[in-house]
């Protein structure tokens, strides 16, 4: 967990960094340094992923008259995704969120952020394999994509009574995870 | 809506991140306080309920033309857990989206989390707030909640100097608009589906009284009239595109009785202003009262 703490005030530094530099040439260190990183240089193209968002804002910049600026935008929303990619390749989460709590964040969005990224492939899996069975039949109507969010929340929450009622019965007090 | 890093300049996160972290510590701690009134330990559900909404986004809904939506769940989530639990559970989700799926900046955190678990869950609560729920309080707060957060991502990148013209702002709130009413749409259905299925976990939800509701009614007053004073100053951004594509090169609502939104030949213009957002105001919520009533 210390390393996790280290790993995420890094992150937090090199981000700020970038968030200070003032154009795309010195912008051209912090690059060279996260490409020394291998977990960085495998997420390349990953990090391509997020740009057409940023590349959207970028755009209404750039049509509003600023190249320049729309360019060195693009360069630093990239550079700080490569960062987040590669420190997620290296930080298991529930690493650095238990890291979160000796910073001082609250201690029920700690357990709430743990419950979450616990149950968030549970929870995805189900919807999918409702997405499967649905496109099976031809796609999803808007009443059945209706219907087919109820079931999942229903047994969502059935599944957390479940789990709090499993969790009190092992000596869970409302703190300690 | 989520914003990346990069785009906000130090100040503006700086502010944003300051003015979220006492608010998270707020929402954290009534949270715990309405857990041991209620003996239900809310934690666990609060945990299932932020993956739900993350598993939500993969249940695609056809709307018109093609398109399809998913549900963003700010309104879901207030009318369900109530606004502190809420806001506690969407910046759970945003921190996870965060850190853990590059959707929205890390130091932009403090933004996306105001934005969307703040200024989103309360927008989109307080239409149910005032009215309680009914279909179209839901489909206002959602339409609402989505509109109001997506304003203040195109306010905030704005004042970080990131140069977006008229007709780029409006595009933007274009597309906040029918995102909005797409939310709205969906929350309505998702909450119908639930309450057939299971009723008891939907709270009830009676609409505040006369007084509190005149004091807002005041509040909303005071905004209008500071507000129409503060913004006729500056045209629109609808309006400056549908100049720009030639839309409105011979308008023929030119002599409606609130024509330019203002009440012509009744004293400074200021007043006519005001007035107009007034009459304008009243008329939605009218249309809205009557609505409601006869749901």
């Amino acid at each position: 967990m210390r390393t996790a703490r280290g790993k995420l005030t890094v992150l937090l530094l090199f981000l700020i960094l970038i968030s200070l530099t003032p154009n795309i040439p010195w912008l051209l260190p912090s690059a060279a340094v996260l490409l020394s990183l291998r977990s960085a240089r495998s997420m390349l193209v990953r990090a391509l992923l997020i740009l057409p968002l940023s590349a959207m804002i970028a755009l209404g910049a750039w049509w509003s008259g600023d190249g320049v600026v729309a360019a060195t935008l693009l360069v630093k929303s990239y550079l700080s995704v490569l960062a987040v990619l590669a420190f997620n390749a290296v930080t298991p989460a529930q690493d650095w969120i238990a890291a979160l709590r000796s910073w001082g964040v609250p201690g029920a969005l700690v357990e709430v952020l743990q419950f979450v990224h616990r149950y968030l492939t549970v929870i995805t899996d189900e919807a999918r394999r409702m997405r499967i069975a649905a496109t099976a039949r031809g796609g999803f109507r808007f009443d059945a994509a209706a219907g087919a969010l109820g079931v999942l929340f229903a047994r969502s929450w059935a599944r957390g009574e479940r789990v709090h009622r499993a969790m009190l019965a092992r000596g869970y007090n409302g703190k300690a995870l | 809506m989520h914003i990346p890093d990069g785009f906000l300049t130090p100040p503006v996160w700086l502010t944003l991140d300051a003015l979220s972290a006492p608010a998270v510590a707020w929402v954290a701690r009534q949270t715990r306080k309405s857990e041991s009134v209620a003996d239900d330990q809310r934690i666990p559900l609060l945990g299932v309920m932020g993956a739900f909404v993350f598993a939500a986004q993969m249940v695609n809904f056809p709307v018109a033309l093609g398109a399809s939506g998913h549900l963003l769940g700010g309104t879901l989530l207030a009318v369900i857990l109530g606004p502190s639990a809420a806001a506690l559970t969407m910046t759970a989700i945003l921190v996870l989206q965060a850190l853990l799926f590059q959707d929205g900046g890390v130091l932009a955190m403090g933004a996306n989390v105001f934005n969307m678990a703040f200024i989103g869950v309360l927008a989109g609560y307080l239409p149910v707030r005032l009215w309680g729920r009914s279909t179209l309080s839901v489909l206002a707060g959602g339409a609402l909640s989505v509109v109001a957060s997506g304003a203040m991502a195109l306010g905030e990148l704005k004042l970080s100097g990131v140069t977006l013209g008229n007709s780029a702002l409006g595009i933007g709130l274009g597309i906040f608009c029918l995102t909005g009413l797409i939310e709205g749409v969906i929350t309505v259905a998702a909450l119908r589906s639930i309450e057939r299925l299971r009723p008891q976990s939907i709270p009830t939800h009676t609409p505040i009284s006369f007084h509190a509701r005149a004091a807002v009614a005041m509040s909303a007053l005071l905004l209008i009239t500071g507000g129409a004073w503060i913004a006729s100053a500056a045209p629109d951004g609808l309006q400056h595109l549908a100049a720009k594509v030639g839309l409105q090169e011979q308008p023929v609502w030119t002599n409606a009785p609130l024509a330019g939104y203002a009440l012509s030949g009744v004293g400074p213009d200021w007043l006519q202003t005001s007035l107009a957002g007034l009459i304008g105001v009243t008329c939605v919520y009218a249309v809205c009262a009557i609505g409601i009533k006869r749901r």
